[in-house]
Formats: C-alpha cells, structure tokens, sequence
C-alpha cells in the first residue's frame, strides 16, 4: 500500500502540488489523470524521488521512504520516451537493474528471459535498442520495470508515443500483465479513453489537488464538480439552469448520452456536428446556450432537433449535490 | 558553371595548405645541393636520397624531443578527460543560460596570450620544481586544452535526454555506475573528440613549450633550434616525422568533427 500524506512542491512561486492525500492499494492499477501542466509528471518524479517534496510524507507498505535517493526506493518506472541505454542491447537494458543489485549472471539470464517470453521479445534480446521499432521500444522499457519485481510501478505516459491501433493494443496487454503480475501500478495520462479503460479507480488532478478519485463509472455518473463534469468523458457534460426543468437556484448538469431526441420538450439548431462510429454528436444552440447530444442517423447544419433530457445531476455553487 | 567555379576554388585552397607540406617533403628526399646549398632551387625533385634523414636520425637527438612531445601530450589529452568529464558533467546539469555562461568565462582565459601566463607561471614552477618537466608543461597547457574539452564534453553530455538517468537512478544506479555504465559509453565520440584536440593542441604548441621546457626540449621547439643553429636538414626530417601523428588523427578526427558530435551530437 502506498501512502501520499500531504504532498506540497512548488517550483519557485507557483504551486504545482498542493496538498494530495491518498492511499493506494496494493495490486490496484491506480490512474492519474489530469490535462498537460497539471502536475501529473510533477507528481511521479516526487514519489520516485527525482524531485525533493517541499513538506509532506510518502509511505509504502509501512515504510517511509520520503528522503531516501531514487535507487533507495525499489520502484520500478516507465517513462514517456522509454529513457532504454542506448549504448545497451535488449538484454542489456532489462538485466541493468538485476545488475546493479549485484545478481549471478546465470540468475539474471534467467530472469530477463522469463521477462522477455511474457512480453514476447525473446527473438529481440540481442538487438540494439535503437534498431527496433516504437512499440518493441515500449516492451523492453516494461521489461526492464517488471524484471525487478518492485514493489510498486510508476508509468508516465508510457502509451502516448505510439501509433493509434499499437497502442490499442499495447493498452489490453499492459493491463493484462498489471493482472498477472498482481502489481501496484501508478498510471499517469491525460487520456481520458485510456484511463477510463485501464483503470481501478481513477484520480482527476486540477490545480495541484486531486479534484475527485474513483472507480472510473463513478467520474462518468457522478462528477464530484462541474471541471470534472467537463472533463471527463468523450465530449463534456452539458450545464444548464435549473430553471430548464423547473428546479431553483442550481445548476442542471447532463452528459450527450442522457437525452432523447424527437421529445418535444426543448428545440435547438444544429450548429455542427461530429460522428463517431454510429453517433454523431449534435452541437446545438438552445435558447443562447450551447448544448451537445448524442444522436444517430443524417443531420444538417441549420436542422431543427427536439429533445429531452431523460437524466441529470444538480450542481450548486460548480459542486455535485445529489448522492449515489 | 557554378560547380567549376567550386571546384577552382577548391584546388586553390587546397594547393595554398598543400605547397608548404610539398617543399618540406621535396627538401627531405632531395640531395641538398639541389635545394638548400643552390640559389634558385627548383621546385621538382631533380634527385632522390634517404641520406638527409639518415643523417639526421643519426646524428641528432631525436629521440628524446619526440618522446617529451608525445608524453606531454598523452598526459594534457588524458588530464583533460580525467577533469572535463566531472565538469561537463556538472555543466550539463544547471540551466542552459547558466552553463553558458561558465562557459564562456572558461574560454576567456584563452584570450589572455600565453607569454603574459607564461614568464609568472615559470618563476612559479622553478620554486615547485615543475620547470623543464612534463607533468609541468602538461598542465599549463591545460589552461587552453581544458576549457575546450569541457566544452566539448558539456555538449555531448546534454544531448543525453535527462530521463535516461533518472531512469539510471531509478534502476538502482549511482552518480558513479551511471556515469560508468551508461554516460561515458553513450558519449563516447565526444570524449574521443575532446582527447584528440586537447592531444593535438599540445602537440604543436610551442609558447608554453618553448618558455617552459628549453632544457629538455619538446620536439617543436627542437625543430626551431635546429633551424637556429642551421641544422635545417634535421629541421626538415623532424618536421616530417612531426607531421605524420598530426595528418593520422586528423583522419580520425575527421569522423566526429562533422558538427553532429560537438553540438552534443549523441545519436539517440
């Protein structure tokens, strides 16, 4: 189990973590999520120990680790660009942390190449890792975090350089190893898609705080604020007056999925639109306001659509008010 | 037309760094009364003999200058890395604009001219006893080759994306076994570079070399003395034999002074 309790840093005078508290389980495929700048990267150099905390405490399975070094810490990490030595053969790379812990060579060999078969790369081992594709990049940079057996991963965006349908899979397949291996993994992306998929329970960063943490239906259902409302999801949620559905003084909040066309309750022009798959997203203006629907079929700049908002949430003040 | 014009611009230069080395070869292998005892010598070889050299090898002291020279700069090239390596190191972790700055305060030693370092730091070395020796003259020679080398390396080493130490780190790795087992061999081109020009530097330098080792001489300064007291053919066949580790390493160097590798060009 990790710990965060109270992690502050600021570089200079801004403030980039202002206080998170949580508690990680272990084996939980943990996914912070937030957009570029929030802090995320920020947030895993702390715990790895490349960036000093200005006050609060990590703890991982009892043990504080808050000042010791980076090499100290027994985490395993995957970075963005795959930081692999390139001055390293496959094998070099996912045998240099067992190196460095001053294992037998027969035991390292052994290791590497029980590694190497799960993530399929046996035939690879001997090559330099600068003549090997992105994607085969991106398995020995897993290789080498998972052949330590640490007791937790940190990964920063380990999925964002590859092509869209490389990294679909890549997606299924790290999740499947986080499975096997029954390892703690602290994920961090500003994919929604991505952590939405991947994810036990998901925490929105904003603003150097952790604006909600949940199981990933739960931010979907019920967004602790309206940033989060917007945020989340493949188009954001719509915000409305109360006043649309006869309730005072709060604010209506209904994600496109949550209506129902041809209902004559409210009336909008389509100002454009989107498709994805069999959808297409309607962005609409409706009494001066802007409001996306989910719809199906053929539609028209300029079209008039009628629809009804089937299930909403009330927010007062930009926070939630209704309960599970 | 325009391709032409390169190509006679090209020979011009060439032929202008060229004809000097030509007259020096000419002047070794051709029978001196045909070159320095005749008064219009001719500019082809009207003979051929090995007796110049022969004589000059055998005759004077050869030996000892060319070993000063080459251990002289062996050791300037080797101090070079030793200290560039930790201070390049070091500069490639602060801020660009920082880093620059040390830098350029680095090279501004350079400008100062070697005679104005050289008569204090003689007197110095006289009470050290560091006059005539070649750790001596190593390290004032050093005060040139040691801000380039740190230059150098500074390039190198910040071409080595920063998450790959982190990643180092991470692994287990100290400041120690990630310096040995992953910076120095990923810039290794950049080290090579940086111990080639400082070992090239002192080769031919001859300021420090002259002011600080005229008892036991370095080979420049032994080919001038012999061109001094007349000895121009001994001057002649030191200078070819002087010459050859020069074109050698400039072949060398020729492979990882394309630019790539001083701008830090480490392929990642």
């Amino acid at each position: 189990m990790i710990e965060l309790k109270e992690l502050v840093k600021r570089y200079g005078q801004k403030l980039v973590l202002n206080g998170i508290s949580e508690k990680i389980e272990t084996g939980e495929f943990f996914v912070i999520l937030g957009p570029s700048g929030a802090g995320k990267s920020t947030m895993l150099k702390v715990i790895a120990g490349i960036e000093e905390l200005d006050s609060g405490s990590i703890v991982v399975d009892g043990k504080d680790i808050t000042r010791l070094p980076p090499e100290k810490r027994n985490l395993a990490m995957v970075f963005q660009n795959y930081a692999l030595y390139p001055n390293m053969t496959v094998f070099d790379n996912i045998a240099f942390p067992l190196k460095m812990k001053g294992m037998g060579k027969d035991k390292i060999k052994e290791r590497v190449e029980r590694v190497a078969k799960l993530l399929g790369i046996q035939e690879l081992l001997k090559s330099n890792v600068t003549r090997i594709s992105g994607g085969q990049q991106q398995r020995v940079a897993i290789a080498r975090a998972i052949v330590r057996e640490p007791s937790f991963y940190l990964l920063d965006e380990p999925l964002s350089n590859l092509d869209a349908r490389t990294r679909f899979k890549a997606r299924g397949e790290l999740k499947r190893i986080q499975k096997e291996l029954g390892g703690t993994f602290v994920y961090v992306t500003h994919d929604q898609k991505e952590a939405m998929s991947l994810a036990d329970r998901i925490a929105v960063l904003h603003e150097g705080k952790f604006e909600q943490v949940g199981v990933p239906m739960e931010l979907y259902e019920y967004p602790k604020t309206k940033w989060v409302g917007e945020f989340i999801g493949d188009f954001p949620m719509n915000f409305v007056s109360g006043e649309w559905l006869g309730v005072q003084g709060v604010e209506i909040g209904f994600r496109p999925e949550w209506v129902k066309l041809d209902r004559s309750d409210f009336k909008g022009t389509v100002n454009s639109m989107e498709s994805v798959g069999e959808s297409t997203y309607l962005f609409l203006d409706v009494k001066d306001v802007k409001v996306i629907v989910k719809g199906s079929g053929h539609f028209d700049v300029g079209d008039e659509v009628t629809f009804s908002i089937e299930k909403y949430r009330r927010f007062k003040d930009g926070f939630l008010i209704d309960q599970k | 037309m325009r391709n032409l014009l390169v190509y006679v611009g090209a020979i011009i230069f060439t032929l202008y760094f060229l004809i000097p080395l030509y007259i020096l070869v000419l002047i070794a292998f051709s029978p001196a009364k045909f070159t320095l005892e005749s008064l219009y010598p001719p500019l082809y070889f009207k003979g051929f003999t090995l007796s110049n050299l022969v004589y000059a090898f055998t005759q004077y002291n050869f030996i000892h200058p060319f070993l000063k020279s080459f251990f002289v700069a062996s050791l300037v090239g080797i101090i070079a890395i030793l200290l560039g390596i930790p201070a390049g190191y070091g500069l490639s972790k602060l801020p660009g604009k920082l880093a620059y700055a040390f830098i350029v305060v680095l090279l501004i030693t350079n400008m100062v001219p070697g005679l104005v370092v050289a008569i204090p730091i003689s007197v110095e070395f006289i009470k050290l006893h560091l006059f005539d020796s070649i750790p001596g003259l190593a390290l004032v020679q050093e005060l040139v080759t040691l801000p380039l080398a740190v230059f150098i390396l500074q390039g190198t080493f910040s071409a080595v994306p920063k998450e790959v130490e982190y990643q180092a780190r991470i692994d287990g790795a100290s400041t120690l076994s990630y310096l040995s087992n992953v910076l120095i061999p990923v810039a290794l081109p950049g080290i090579v570079a940086a111990f080639l020009i400082s070992w090239m530097f002192s080769w031919d330098e001859f300021t420090y070399a002259v002011l600080l080792s005229p008892i036991h001489p370095t080979l420049p300064v032994e080919i001038y003395f012999n061109i001094e007291r007349g000895n121009e053919l001994a001057a002649v066949a030191f200078s070819l034999v002087f010459t050859i580790p020069v074109i050698v390493l400039t072949l060398i160097l020729q492979k990882y002074l394309k630019g790539e590798y001083l701008a830090g060009g480490v392929k990642y």
